[in-house]
């Protein structure tokens, strides 16, 4: 991005889209998040540290928009026996700053077609049943413009414990 | 903790049913740690995880910890990870390369196949009853080793079968994983998938040849596909793969009475394949394309017209032959189990063909995979359930009497709990034997 046009980029909006994902995702309105992210959008959480990209290390999440709305029809259908008991989330999203690196080197080789990458940190208070769980890391969002607002491209989540062991994981981070 | 006798634990299994107690007692368990773990062969690791000379992987037995090695001379080790001087755990990490292991505590360091290359100060010893040669303060060798076409096995105990005895003619499987391999080579993809559940490690292992499921456990998945692929495919398209791999299991219960489902004398069971017909889309045909180069028409035909899903070797490993897929199983308390879950590369498959692994892996086998969650609520709920004092008795009862026996395999109807009443057959010849 050239600088003029990063100057130009109103922080403020960047910071009001991404306190609304985690809204829609807190509330679970699904195809309100949803629409948040582009036809051709991938989600990608990791499962190592500084994982080069999705094909040649296996990912907690590798999905295409595809996979997303199917989830999306699974976590909402009446028989999703492990959500008999429905997963609760709040996330905290913060430090978000327009990444000076520009994505470089994190976005595993997909080349998303964006305007702007976005780096914040993210604490997600998750419970269900019995226990609540803390995840946390760093998140990259590469963002397209679309009208008066934005569109996700790609979403990249470093979770901390990337590679603990993990009792499953139902909705998205 | 005293152990139950022989006959208290033959009564805990019948012919058609198992006692809760298996599933929840914790002195039961301790005793499967020494009698099955502690026994048994026992899937370490995969050779391709330790590709060069330093190459390391650490895992466990039971709680023991060990680590697989490959030496310099190429050959693959596993050694207890077990510092020979005051115990400490010598290798920290999960896997890497090294020249030599050194401990963290006194900084006695270790040749990769265990022997003791060197003390700090040997004029210390000097005199004493300490010998640097003596195998007994070297990182030590597991009692038996052995590999069988890349997947490494060993034992904590030097009697008992060989890997080819134990394994049997369950061996099939595995040829049939590697076989669709051009080169007739699996490599793991990095990284690896570890999953945590609240339930006795013997609830999974039902679970793998358990075709009566599917249809109930798995509806919310196979309902996505279907309503993922009504909305926006053309009637009659052919399945995306996301939707292929969720669907299946929505199948009518004739499709998986007509399954084959085979158990192993050992204990190891396998089902016929669950994701039928033969794809066709052009990934497909470019890798079958790769296979009769390497095998010509008529053996790549006979490789693929083998059609498994779930092969389980008793007690610790499954696979997923036609999927790449490996399930590691570690138990790690009377009601929690981890599972540690790989993906391999066939070498020599179209580059294409191999990401078609890694979205079995995630929509199947990752902890944030569509499928698995059921699976595990489910698991996670009989053990709670069994909590119940109401009856101590677990039913696997269906076409019970009605088994195939052969001299090594036995074969039922599909939906038959054969490999279940199998496992336990198996289990009671652990778990009663003389030390």
């Amino acid at each position: 991005m050239a600088p003029a046009l990063r100057e130009a980029v109103d922080l403020g909006a960047i910071e009001q889209f991404l306190y609304r994902e985690a809204m829609l995702l807190d509330e679970k309105r699904w195809p309100e998040w949803l629409a948040l992210y582009s036809e051709d959008c991938f989600y990608w959480v990791p499962s190592v540290v500084g994982q080069k990209d999705p094909v040649n290390t296996i990912s907690l999440y590798a999905e295409d928009r595809m996979r997303l709305e199917m989830r999306v029809i699974r976590i909402t259908h009446p028989h999703a026996y492990s959500q008999d008991f429905p997963t609760r989330m709040s996330h905290v999203v913060a430090n978000v700053m327009l990444d000076p690196e520009n994505g470089k080197g994190f976005d595993g080789g997909l080349a998303p077609k964006a305007d702007l990458v976005v780096r914040s940190s993210v604490h997600i208070l998750e419970f269900r049943k019995e226990e609540q769980r803390l995840f946390g890391g760093a998140v990259r969002h590469w963002l397209r413009r679309a009208g008066g607002d934005f569109s996700i491209v790609l979403k990249r989540i470093d979770l901390v414990n990337c590679d603990a062991p993990m009792e499953v994981v139902q909705l998205f981070l | 903790m005293a152990h139950p006798e022989a006959a208290a634990i033959r009564a805990l299994i019948e012919p058609d049913r198992v006692h809760r107690d298996i599933y929840i007692d914790p002195a039961l368990f301790e005793l499967e740690l020494e009698r099955i773990f502690g026994r048994a062969w026992i899937w370490v690791g995969h050779e391709s995880q330790v590709k060069n000379p330093g190459d390391y992987v650490t895992t466990t037995i039971g709680r023991q910890p060990v680590v697989m090695s490959r030496h310099s001379d190429g050959k693959i080790h596993v050694l207890y990870n077990r510092c020979g001087h005051r115990g400490a755990k010598v290798v920290g990490d999960r896997e890497g390369n090294v020249k030599f292991f050194q401990c963290c505590y006194h900084g006695w360091t270790y040749r990769t196949d265990g022997t003791l290359r060197g003390v700090p100060v040997p004029r210390g010893y000097e005199g004493t009853a300490f010998d640097v040669r003596d195998p007994r303060y070297g990182m030590m060798k597991l009692p038996r080793v052995d590999s069988y076409r890349g997947f490494v096995f060993a034992s904590l105990t030097a009697a008992g079968p060989s890997l080819g005895e134990y394994l049997g003619d369950a061996r099939s499987s595995i040829d049939d994983m590697v076989d669709r391999s051009p080169e007739g080579a699996l490599e793991v993809v990095g990284g690896c998938f570890r999953i945590v559940f609240r339930a006795n490690w013997k609830i999974f292992l039902e679970n793998l040849n358990d075709t009566m499921h599917p249809m109930v456990v798995h509806e919310s998945s196979v309902e996505a596909g279907k309503i993922w692929a009504s909305e926006h495919l053309p009637q009659g398209a052919p399945d995306p793969l996301p939707v292929r791999f969720t669907r299946n299991n929505g199948f009518p219960y004739d499709f998986w009475e007509k399954l084959t489902l085979k158990a192993h004398a050992n204990g190891h069971s396998f089902m016929g394949g669950i994701f039928p017909p033969r794809r066709t889309d052009p990934v497909y045909m470019d890798y079958i394309a790769a296979m009769e180069r390497a095998y010509g028409k008529e053996r790549t035909e006979q490789i693929l017209a083998v059609d498994r899903h779930n092969t389980i070797f008793y007690p610790n490993v499954s696979i997923q032959s036609g999927y790449q897929q490996l399930r590691h199983i570690r138990p790690l308390a009377v009601d929690r189990t981890q599972m540690d879950v790989y993906a391999f590369r066939l070498k020599g498959a179209p580059d294409e063909f191999y990401k078609h692994t890694l979205v079995y892996s995630n929509v199947v086998n990752s902890p944030s995979s569509i499928v698995m969650p059921d699976d595990h609520e489910a698991y996670n709920r009989v053990q709670e359930g069994l909590a119940a004092q109401a009856s101590p008795w677990v039913s696997l009862h269906r076409d019970a009497g009605r088994d195939r026996r052969g001299d090594e395999w036995t074969s039922a109807n599909g939906t038959s709990e054969l490999p279940m009443r199998n496992q336990y057959q198996a289990w009671l010849g652990y778990m009663t034997a003389e030390g």
